[in-house]
């Protein structure tokens, strides 16, 4: 089982930050930093920070939602490199209700987490879309290339708000 | 049959029974406060437990332990529990130890609210320390009764939420050094503290209620800070007066954002 | 708290593997298998240095476990959580103002 749990506070700075326009990418892109913790049934990841692309690390490729240059990912490499820090992708939807990874969105993963897990060997690394209120997350665990469902998300804050199991997630905003 | 069982508490939300079932909640301490708080959550529903404590029922803790019988003296606290948890929800999963939480301190990071009904400043300490690691919402729950003669006895308690992201025990002044160290110097003995089960109950009904408002937000209240206290010869509780110099937009300077997860040690 | 950079590179130099690390407002020093004065059982043990002020005690040195010393010191400190790891420490006042060396070595003098 694998569960990651979020602040409020930093989905929506991560919200307010992906929702800013570009000035040719149609989506914004951003890097979630977590910690993690032993679990007796798995994985805990706590998200522990957010980093958002600077806006010259896009590259202006009108074939997808978004693409980002290789700085943008060599720094999101040295920030796992020097706290020891796990790594996930975040990019948002523009709709409402669950959302769900583009195919696109899989095809660019499967290149860019094999370099997250070069550098932080022992750690799971992944992704996480958000829509307007809700967000749905994978992980790839250490040596796997295929990633998981995270079983269990919780955005802590008033309310707290869980998605994943049986619980579809619930209006945030 | 199930969802019939709960259908005077729907108003708390449409999902609300499908988030109760799914929700794992910790319990560290069942005595007077955690028993009442035992009790209480398998009515509601909640079907996953974390419990912790090393004791065994005495006879003195007859006069406010929920759901202890007289022939359960010398039996473990934690049995009491369980045992009031089955009695209405069979099929209930317990993660229940006989032993301090710090003894075996993992399966309380799978928990989505903690509730410390410790005797101690140092435990609240470690206790929130931890729920703040892991990003769990943690209410802290105690009852005091102070004897001064000739003045008649004066009981009073807190309930205290600790939200990750907003201020901490030690922000609204619960926990301080000087407390700490006061009880440090008495070697953290709480001794026999006096206690009944009406204050008990008030407090722990006042916590189940916040966390039950924290999950389904039925109140839609928003952000705020929960600090009452209970004053038990007035019967009243307010909401305790160091709130009015706090906001819900302060910082916590104690547990920053990012000390979050197993420690990563820093190489010097 | 700030702590002077010079008394950290001093604590480096006599302890290759020490790192640090914060919780709840206090930073503590980590020493993996600190060599502990003639006498202890076990000889060497991880320890925790917390050079700020906590719980009455102008700085503290917490152990990964009770230790067997020549004197019985008062343990008053058993199995208590920092950083995700239990510890224990002796009841044992050093003089406040010390630089970290000296606050080590003044605390293992309780050992002695």
């Amino acid at each position: 089982m694998i569960v990651l749990r979020i602040n409020q506070f930093l989905i929506n700075h991560i919200r307010t930050d992906l929702t800013r326009p570009h000035s040719f990418a149609y989506e914004r892109v951003g890097f979630l930093y977590l910690k993690q913790g032993a679990h007796d049934d798995g994985v805990l990841l706590i998200a522990a920070a957010y980093e958002t692309v600077p806006d010259d690390q896009y590259i202006n490729d009108h074939s997808v939602g978004a693409r980002i240059n290789s700085h943008a990912i060599r720094k999101a490499m040295q920030r796992i490199m020097d706290t020891g820090e796990s790594a996930m992708h975040v990019h948002m939807h523009q709709h409402i209700g669950l959302p769900a990874f583009s195919s696109t969105d899989e095809e660019d993963l499967k290149h860019l987490i094999p370099s997250f897990q070069n550098v932080g060997i022992n750690v799971a690394h992944g992704a996480l879309v958000l829509s307007i209120n809700g967000l749905t997350a994978i992980a790839w665990l250490p040596k796997y290339r295929m990633p998981f469902s995270i079983n269990r998300i919780s955005v802590i804050g008033f309310p707290t708000i869980f998605y994943g199991g049986n619980i579809c997630g619930r209006v945030s905003v | 049959m199930a969802e019939y069982r709960y259908s005077r508490q729907s108003f708390l939300g449409k999902d609300s029974q499908k988030i109760i079932k799914s929700c794992t909640i910790g319990i560290i301490g069942l005595g007077g406060g955690g028993s009442h708080i035992v009790q209480q959550l398998a009515h509601i529903g909640f079907q996953n437990y974390v419990l912790y404590d090393g004791d065994v029922v005495q006879e003195t803790n007859l006069n406010r332990l929920i759901g202890a019988r007289t022939e359960d003296i010398d039996k473990p606290k934690i049995e009491i529990a369980k045992r009031v948890i089955r009695s209405l929800l069979s099929k209930a999963k317990i993660g229940a130890y006989q032993k301090r939480w710090q003894e075996n301190p993992i399966p309380l990071r799978s928990c989505d609210i903690i509730f410390g009904c410790v005797d101690t400043f140092s435990e609240r300490r470690e206790l929130e320390a931890c729920s703040r690691r892991f990003l769990i919402p943690y209410i802290d729950i105690g009852i005091d009764v102070k004897q001064e003669k000739p003045e008649p006895p004066v009981i009073s308690g807190q309930v205290i939420l600790s939200m990750p992201g907003y201020p901490c025990l030690s922000c609204v002044g619960f926990l301080s050094d000087d407390k700490l160290a006061h009880e440090a110097s008495k070697y953290g003995d709480a001794g026999d503290i006096p206690q009944v089960v009406w204050a008990n109950g008030v407090v722990a009904s006042y916590a189940v209620g916040i966390a039950v408002d924290i999950i389904t937000d039925w109140t839609k209240a928003g952000p705020r800070l929960v600090y009452l206290s209970y004053d038990g010869n007035k019967s009243i509780v307010t909401p305790h007066v160091r709130l009015d110099y706090l906001s819900i937009n302060d910082n916590c300077k104690h547990y920053p954002a990012d000390e979050v997860g197993d420690p990563i040690l820093k190489k010097l | 708290m700030d702590i002077p950079q010079e008394q950290i590179e001093e604590m480096k130099g006599l302890f290759k593997n020490i790192s640090s690390c914060s919780e709840g407002k206090y930073i503590y020093f980590f020493m993996p298998d600190l060599q502990l004065p003639e006498g202890c059982v076990p000889e060497k043990i991880d320890a925790l240095l917390c050079p700020m002020s906590r719980d009455g005690y102008d700085s503290r040195l917490f152990f990964a476990e009770r230790i067997k010393s020549c004197n019985s010191p008062n343990w008053n400190a058993n199995g208590i959580r920092i950083i995700e790891r239990n510890w224990h420490a002796f009841s044992w006042k050093v003089p406040p103002n010390l630089r970290l060396t000296q606050m080590l070595a003044a605390h293992l003098r309780g050992l002695q």
